[in-house]
């Protein structure tokens, strides 16, 4: 087992008590569980950071109990999502509805918009930043995280045709706008 | 269309199958607009990677620490609850466990010093702790910075760990050293006033000495060690590992403790963060040459407001707030 090995491969390391391999998926996951919960959890928030470590605790402490029947990122990602959603419940807010925004109509991304950054060099982080709230998470999971479209459908309760299309729309924007605002401005 | 741009990242991701690479390797073949598409999107995927592993490696070390104190207390309660016992015998055994209890206790607190308690400390930006160490070292930690301090010092040495910037009136004690350790070096103090620059997104790591006197032990292998005169700084690149000692400003220095804001015909690229810390805001340029302006300016106690206008008006910058990020860009 090494870093490249695959979640199953981990997992099955974990289940027989190798830190290591525990070590290897908390990394693994961890930047992509705090981008996940910081856009579940009022802004701004220190709590993220507690909740993805105690999380991994219990995981750690039940390992050997723990059934996973979907995949294990999609069970990363989900059990993060209820602890959130206990957080909220214990400090009686309501939760925020996450799936009224992806059945909207997602934001389109005018060509007027485009126009006017058109003449600025821009950097990519800036804008990957553009990008509606949902497809930016989709398309850091994808791209950062290496989580497959049917995990990442799973882990957001949507179809693999919605997370492709968010995929589209993110990789055609980030491609247009990059290139019109670097071939313009000749940088 | 879809398909093709989602089939291209897909190939970059290393996730097609060998009937899905021929197909592309077909497509890109046949034309010089498919060629060229297959590009941009390449150059895309490489420039939208972000990943930065730092936090998740500080946040293991904290859950391991967890992890390896939880153990210790469980094979503590396994070895204390085994073999079944007669009614009768339950009150001799109580006893003698809390005995065994008592006395394995000592015993632990001699030969194995329990794990210290650490306590963390942490400020977000804009924000600033004065902290008090049990020893009487007095701490001010600035913005977006945490440390780390053990409950009770042992008895040889002081040590604490800072992630960020923080300035130390440290309690003098010839016989327990007092050690800052930062990801890149450590400070180690008899008794003095010093200031400690260690963020992480910064390239640079630097330890400047108002009073008395310090030596800089490098991490690592070799374990380096410079020694510092009061009004002396020791920068330390992370990137090239280049030491430096100079003498300092400690105006510009140990400003944020009184939410001073000086620069000095430097690259607002390079104040950026500086501003960042100060106000909680991410500035964004609109190009290089944005970045690259230099300025003169002094701001003491100054709202974001004032700050953004005199560097717009000095500078000739146009600004624009968004939320929690400013965008700036010259003016034509």
């Amino acid at each position: 087992m090494d870093i490249n090995s695959t979640d199953n491969i981990i997992w099955n390391h974990i289940v027989d008590g190798e830190e290591k391999a525990f070590e290897i998926l908390f990394i693994r996951y961890y930047p992509g569980l705090i981008r996940y919960a910081k856009n579940l959890l009022p802004y701004p928030s220190d709590e993220a950071e507690d909740i993805i470590t105690d999380a991994f605790f219990k995981i750690w402490q039940q390992r050997e109990t723990i059934n996973i029947h979907t995949s294990v990122v999609s069970y990363l990602f989900i059990t993060v999502r209820s602890r959130i959603y206990d957080f909220y419940r214990a400090k009686r807010m309501c939760v925020p509805v996450e799936d009224a925004l992806d059945h909207a109509e997602p934001e389109y991304l005018i060509p007027d918009n485009l126009l006017v950054y058109k003449e600025l060099c821009m950097e990519m982080e800036y804008l990957i930043s553009l990008l509606p709230k949902r497809t930016r998470l989709i398309y850091q999971m994808n791209r950062n995280d290496n989580i497959t479209y049917k995990d990442i459908a799973v882990i957001l309760d949507i179809s693999v045709n919605s997370v492709k299309t968010h995929m589209y729309r993110a990789i055609s924007f980030l491609k247009e706008s990059y290139y019109a605002s670097h071939n313009n401005s000749g940088c | 269309m879809e398909e093709i741009l989602l089939l291209i990242t897909r190939h970059l991701a290393g996730k097609t199958s060998e009937q899905e690479e021929n197909w592309l390797r077909g497509w890109k073949d046949s034309s010089s607009v498919n060629r060229q598409t297959f590009e941009e999107v390449k150059q895309v995927w490489l420039a939208s990677y972000q990943r930065d592993d730092t936090a998740a490696i500080h946040a293991f070390q904290r859950l391991d620490k967890k992890m390896q104190a939880h153990k210790q207390q469980e094979t503590c309660i396994a070895t204390a609850g085994t073999s079944p016992v007669s009614k009768s015998r339950r009150f001799a055994l109580i006893a003698s466990l809390t005995l065994i209890f008592i006395i394995s206790g000592i015993f632990y607190k001699v030969y194995y010093p329990s794990e210290p308690v650490v306590i963390k400390e942490f400020t977000a930006s804009g924000q600033k702790k004065e902290i008090r160490l049990p020893d009487g070292t007095k701490i001010l930690l600035a913005p977006q910075s945490e440390l780390f301090y053990p409950k009770d010092f042992t008895a040889e040495k002081r040590v604490v760990e800072l992630q960020g910037e923080a300035y130390f009136e440290v309690s003098k004690n010839p016989h327990r050293p007092f050690i800052v350790r930062t990801a890149t070096l450590d400070v180690q103090v008899l008794g003095t006033h010093f200031n400690v620059n260690s963020y992480k997104k910064n390239s640079i790591t630097s330890v400047s000495l108002m009073e008395g006197k310090v030596k800089v032990l490098m991490a690592g292998d070799d374990g380096e060690e410079y020694l510092l005169a009061p009004g002396q700084e020791l920068s330390l690149n992370k990137l090239n590992h280049q030491v430096y000692q100079h003498e300092f400003d400690q105006e510009s220095t140990t400003g944020w403790m009184t939410n001073t804001l000086l620069i000095k015909n430097e690259k607002l690229g390079q104040v950026a963060e500086k501003i960042s810390q100060l106000y909680g805001v991410k500035l964004i340029f609109a190009d290089q040459a944005t970045a690259d302006t230099r300025l003169y300016a002094r701001f003491k106690n100054e709202s974001l407001l004032n700050v953004l206008e005199t560097i717009s008006a000095t500078g000739n910058i146009a600004y624009r707030i968004e939320r929690n990020k400013v965008y700036l860009t010259l003016k034509n």
